[in-house]
């Protein structure tokens, strides 16, 4: 009997725990929004990783011909500048899932000045694109 | 009045060029180099790879076999923590992080010490005559 009581217990602990657990703050193995957002990631930390994305987009011949859609090489615009805009895109919660990296495609249109439309439609395919299984 | 503001202008003008000259000692050949590395924090290195292992993962590139681990159990943190190897070496510090990971990448591998200190003065040789 108790060996029973004692398996519900942890059946019901393990449940509890499992909607109870936080959303990752990554996603298929890159970081998220959730991280972006997180008091713990000062602009010192979100220029560090800035950084790091610019100098290998600038660096390396990367094996997609779309990588200018996430940072054009030539750009004058500052890590400050940019990390600002991802700021306005996670600033909806519902992109928090989209990795950081892709959310660069929404930032380089909305400094090629594209309408808040177009910037909505590309936003829904980036959180479409995050909610997919891991590939 | 006119030597106070000749002193205020002269202050002025070394505080500017000591502030640029700071920022580029951070940097060499256009990026961010071990003097750059060492003042980041724990938490700043973590992120600066975790950069690097989002964009060649998601992108895919040939030559970043030279440079990024191709073995999955190896995390963000080894990878920064082999740096801070490179880096401990104070000469190695005008070498861009990109290069230290080169280095990073070898050791991880299982290159030996003559190896990895042939990599360590080629890459100090290609960043000494460059900001």
């Amino acid at each position: 009997m108790k060996t029973i009581q004692k398996t519900m217990l942890l059946a019901v602990f393990c449940l509890s725990s499992a909607i109870a657990q936080k959303p990752s703050g990554f996603t298929d193995g890159h970081l998220n929004g959730r991280v972006w957002v997180n008091p713990g990631m000062t602009n010192a930390l979100k220029t560090m990783y800035l950084q790091g994305v610019s100098e290998v987009f600038g660096s390396f011949n990367l094996n997609k011909s779309d990588t200018a859609t996430f940072w054009p090489v030539h750009s004058d615009r500052s890590i400050g500048e940019i990390s600002q805009v991802i700021d306005q895109f996670y600033s909806d919660a519902a992109n928090r899932g989209v990795p950081v990296l892709l959310s660069l495609g929404w930032v380089w249109l909305k400094f090629a000045g594209a309408s808040p439309a177009r910037l909505g439609e590309i936003a829904a395919e980036l959180r479409k694109e995050a909610a997919l299984p891991p590939r | 009045m006119k030597t106070t503001l000749l002193k205020k202008t002269i202050l002025l003008a070394v505080f500017c060029l000591s502030s640029a000259m700071g920022e580029d000692l951070v940097y060499s050949l256009g990026m961010l180099n071990g003097r750059g590395w060492v003042s980041a924090g724990h938490e700043g290195k973590l992120m600066y790879v975790r950069a690097l292992n989002d964009v060649f993962v998601t992108f895919k590139c040939d030559e970043s076999t030279d440079f990024w681990p191709d073995n999955d159990k190896i995390t963000i943190g080894e990878i920064a923590d082999v740096i801070d190897q490179f880096f401990a070496d104070a000469a190695n510090r005008s070498v861009p992080i990109l290069g230290a990971l080169s280095w990073a990448k070898q050791k991880m591998s299982g290159a030996d010490a003559a190896a990895l200190e042939s990599l360590a003065a080629t890459l100090r040789k290609g960043s000494a005559s460059t900001k």
